[in-house]
C-alpha cells in the first residue's frame, strides 16, 4: 500500500496578505508492492451500554447485534465485549476470534440483563485495558448508548478520555432519542470516529455491521499528519474536510518547534480523504515566494517513524488581482461544506431555544448550500426539518412538528460532506 | 553517511531541506531566473523545474543533453528444477541475486584467476558455465540483447536453446537458463538518470 498528497490552492497574495488556505487530497492504494507492513492483527472490541434504560427492545436488539457481530468476525481477528453499567462487566476478554472462542462469548453475550446507572467513564477504562493488550493491532471500538452519562462521572470521563487517546479509535451509536449528541461527539472525537444516532433499536445490527465492514478493511494504523510551518508562521485551523468534517486544530501535538503532529488513525486501501490548512505567515512583499507549510504523513509502526508521502503549500505575493482574488475550487467547496455544517448546528440551536426567525434564515442558507455544492445527503435530512420552498434561493419554512430523531441524525450526519465534483 | 553542509537561506538560517529554508520558508532557488518551461528533447514531456537536471519521464539530462537509459537487471538464482540427471545437487539455501548491468557489455561466465576473466555476472558456483559463456549487450538506444559466446553447454532463453554468436533482443522477465541449474532472470527497470559523465 502507498500513499499519494495532492495539494490545491491558489498561492498567489496580494500585497500584505498572510492567510494561506490548501485542501490536501491523501489518497491510499493498493500498488501491490506491499512495501509498508499493512495487513497486521485486527482488534475489535464492543462497548454496550446495558444500564437499566436499556430494558427491553433496545437490549434485546442490542445482544442480537453483538452477537451477529461476533459471528461475522473473521477467524484471524481478535476481539473483545464490554457490558457497561454503574461499572464494566468484560463479557468477553481480548481473545482470537477461533469458533470456540466466538461460541464462549455468544453465550456471555445471551446473559447480559441490563440494569444500573451510565458510568461511562468505567467502560472505557476496562475497554483501554483490553485494548492495550494488542498495541500493534488496528484497534477499533464501538460503544452503544442510550442516555446520557451521569453527572458525577464527567470529570473522570473527560481525564479517562484523554488517556484512551491514541491508544484506540472509537465509534459511537445513539440508541433512540434520549442521549445527548455532544456528549458522545465529544469521545467519538477525542477517539478518530464518528457519532451517529439509530433512531430505532431495530437498526443497530446493520449498522453494526457496517462499522465491523470498515474496521476489518484497515491496513495501516497510527498515521499522523504532520505539519511544517515556517518561523513566525500561525497554524488557523486543520481540519479533515471529507468523508466528513473533523477539526484537528485542537489535536496538535509538537513534534518540535515548528512542526505538529495531527492524528488521522487508521487507514485501509483505496481509502481517500482531504483536508484543509489555514495558516497565517509573515506578509511578504510583491514577487517574494516561500514555503507556508510542508505537510507529510507519517506512520509509526514498532515505534519506527517513516514518511508516506509530502506535499507543499506556498505562499506567492504578487500585485495581479487577477490572480490573487481567485478562490481555488476545492478550497471553496470545502469552506462551503464548513459553513454548511456550522448553519445546520446553529439552525437547529435557534430552533430548540424557539427562535424561529434565525432558526429560518440558518435552515434556509443550509438548504441553499447543500443544494449548491450537490450535498444531495444532507439536503434530504434538511427537508425533515423544514419545508422547501426553493432550494435554489435557500426559502424554507420551519415543520412545525419535528421528530426529535430526526433533529438528531441532522444534526449528527450535517457533518458528512459532499467531495468535490469534478470540473 | 557523507552530509552536505548545510545550506544557508537569505535570510542566513541554515536550511536543512533544499527547496524552502526550513526554518523561514524563504524560497532558496534564485526565482528571478525561473528556469524556462521547455519539453524534453527526447519525450516531449514538460520540464518539470523542481525535479532538477534530469526529465523526470524518460531521464533526460537537460544539462549535458545526455538521454535517460534504460537501467536492466538481472536476477540470479539457483533453480533445482533445472537439474538434469548427473549434474551435481545444487547448494542449498543461496539467495536470489540482483545484479544492475551498469556496464555496456556484461559478461556473463565464471571467474578465473589464471585466465584473467573476471565476468559481470559471475556464476562460480555452476561448473557446467563456461568461463566466458555469454554477453549482455546494451544497444545505444537503451535496449539489450543477449549473445552466446560458444559456450561448451549451451544458453537457452525462455527455454529455446540459443544459437552461438547471434544477439537476441531481451524484453523484461525474459528467463536465461545454463549450466546445470542456473537462472537468470531479466527485468528491464524504469528510464533512469543518465550517467552523470562518461567515466562512470
Amino acid at each position: 500500500m502507498q500513499f499519494k498528497a495532492e495539494v490545491f490552492q491558489n498561492a498567489y497574495l496580494s500585497q500584505g496578505a498572510r492567510e494561506v488556505h490548501a485542501i490536501m487530497t491523501i489518497t491510499a492504494e493498493e500498488d501491490g508492492s506491499g512495501g509498508m507492513n499493512t495487513g497486521g492483527d485486527k482488534l475489535f472490541g464492543i462497548i454496550c451500554d446495558t444500564s437499566g434504560s436499556m430494558e427491553g427492545a433496545k437490549i434485546h436488539a442490542a445482544k442480537q447485534a453483538m452477537a451477529r457481530i461476533v459471528e461475522l468476525l473473521p477467524l484471524d481477528a481478535y476481539f473483545f465485549v464490554i457490558a457497561g453499567s454503574d461499572h464494566a462487566v468484560t463479557v468477553a476478554p481480548c481473545t482470537r476470534a477461533t469458533i470456540e472462542n466466538k461460541q464462549s462469548a455468544l453465550a456471555a453475550i445471551r446473559s447480559i440483563r441490563a440494569g444500573g446507572g451510565t458510568y461511562i467513564s468505567t467502560w472505557l477504562s476496562q475497554a483501554l485495558a483490553q485494548f492495550d493488550r494488542m498495541p500493534g493491532a488496528i484497534r477499533q471500538g464501538l460503544l452503544l448508548t442510550d442516555g446520557q452519562n451521569e453527572q458525577v462521572d464527567e470529570p473522570r470521563l473527560a481525564a479517562m478520555l484523554n488517556a484512551c487517546e491514541g491508544h484506540f479509535q472509537c465509534e459511537c451509536r445513539g440508541v433512540g432519542a434520549d442521549w445527548v449528541i455532544s456528549e458522545l461527539q465529544k469521545i467519538s472525537g477525542k477517539l478518530l470516529g464518528s457519532t451517529d444516532i439509530i433512531a430505532d433499536a431495530a437498526g443497530i445490527e446493520s449498522d453494526f455491521q457496517g462499522i465491523l465492514e470498515r474496521a476489518l478493511s484497515k491496513d495501516v494504523t497510527d498515521v499522523a499528519l504532520r505539519l511544517w510551518t515556517p518561523v513566525g508562521a500561525r497554524v488557523l485551523f486543520c481540519k479533515q474536510v471529507s468523508p466528513q468534517l473533523v477539526d484537528l486544530t485542537q489535536r496538535a501535538h509538537a513534534v518540535k518547534p515548528q512542526t505538529s503532529d495531527y492524528p488521522t488513525g487508521a487507514w485501509g486501501r483505496s481509502e481517500s480523504r482531504d483536508y484543509h490548512f489555514a495558516i497565517e505567515v509573515k506578509p511578504g512583499g510583491v514577487g517574494d515566494e516561500m514555503l507556508a507549510g510542508r505537510a507529510s504523513l507519517i506512520i509509526t509502526q514498532n515505534r519506527v517513524e517513516s514518511k508516506a508521502t509530502e506535499a507543499r503549500i506556498l505562499a506567492i505575493w504578487t500585485d495581479d488581482e487577477a490572480k490573487s482574488t481567485r478562490i481555488e475550487r476545492h478550497v471553496a467547496h470545502y469552506t462551503g461544506q464548513a459553513e454548511l455544517a456550522e448553519s445546520i448546528h446553529q439552525g437547529l440551536e435557534a430552533r430548540e431555544r424557539g427562535d424561529d426567525d434565525v432558526a429560518t434564515r440558518l435552515l434556509g442558507k443550509a438548504v441553499r448550500l447543500a443544494h449548491e455544492s450537490g450535498n444531495e445527503a444532507t439536503a434530504k435530512l434538511l427537508r425533515t426539518v423544514v419545508d422547501v420552498d426553493n432550494a435554489r434561493e435557500g426559502t424554507v419554512r420551519l415543520k412545525s412538528t419535528v421528530a426529535r430523531e430526526d433533529a438528531m441524525a441532522l444534526e449528527t450526519r450535517s457533518t458528512k460532506t459532499a467531495r468535490i465534483s469534478r470540473p | 553517511m557523507f552530509m552536505s553542509p548545510a545550506l544557508v537561506c537569505p535570510q542566513g538560517h541554515p536550511s536543512d531541506d533544499i527547496d524552502f529554508c526550513s526554518v523561514c520558508g524563504t524560497k532558496l532557488v534564485d526565482s528571478s531566473t525561473p528556469a524556462p518551461a521547455t519539453n524534453c528533447p527526447d519525450c516531449g514531456v514538460p520540464r518539470e523545474p523542481a525535479a532538477g537536471a534530469f526529465c523526470e519521464a524518460c531521464g533526460h539530462n537537460y544539462d549535458t543533453g545526455a538521454p535517460g537509459q534504460l537501467v536492466w537487471t538481472a536476477e540470479v538464482s539457483i533453480d533445482p528444477a533445472l537439474r538434469e540427471d548427473g549434474s551435481p545437487e545444487p547448494p542449498a539455501g543461496t539467495a536470489a541475486q540482483q545484479i544492475e548491468l551498469t556496464r555496456d557489455s556484461s559478461l556473463i561466465g565464471r571467474r578465473s584467476d589464471r585466465r584473467a576473466i573476471f565476468p559481470e555476472i559471475a556464476l562460480d558456483a555452476d561448473d557446467a558455465i563456461s568461463h566466458r559463456h555469454a554477453l549482455l549487450n546494451r544497444l545505444p538506444d537503451g535496449s539489450l540483447v543477449l549473445r552466446d559466446i560458444e559456450s561448451s553447454n549451451g544458453t537457452r532463453l525462455n527455454g529455446v536453446d540459443l544459437k552461438p554468436l547471434v544477439d537476441t533482443p531481451l524484453k523484461d522477465g525474459d528467463q536465461i537458463t545454463l549450466g546445470h541449474w542456473t537462472r537468470i532472470t531479466i527485468k528491464s527497470g524504469e528510464m533512469r538518470r543518465s550517467a552523470a559523465s562518461p567515466a562512470a
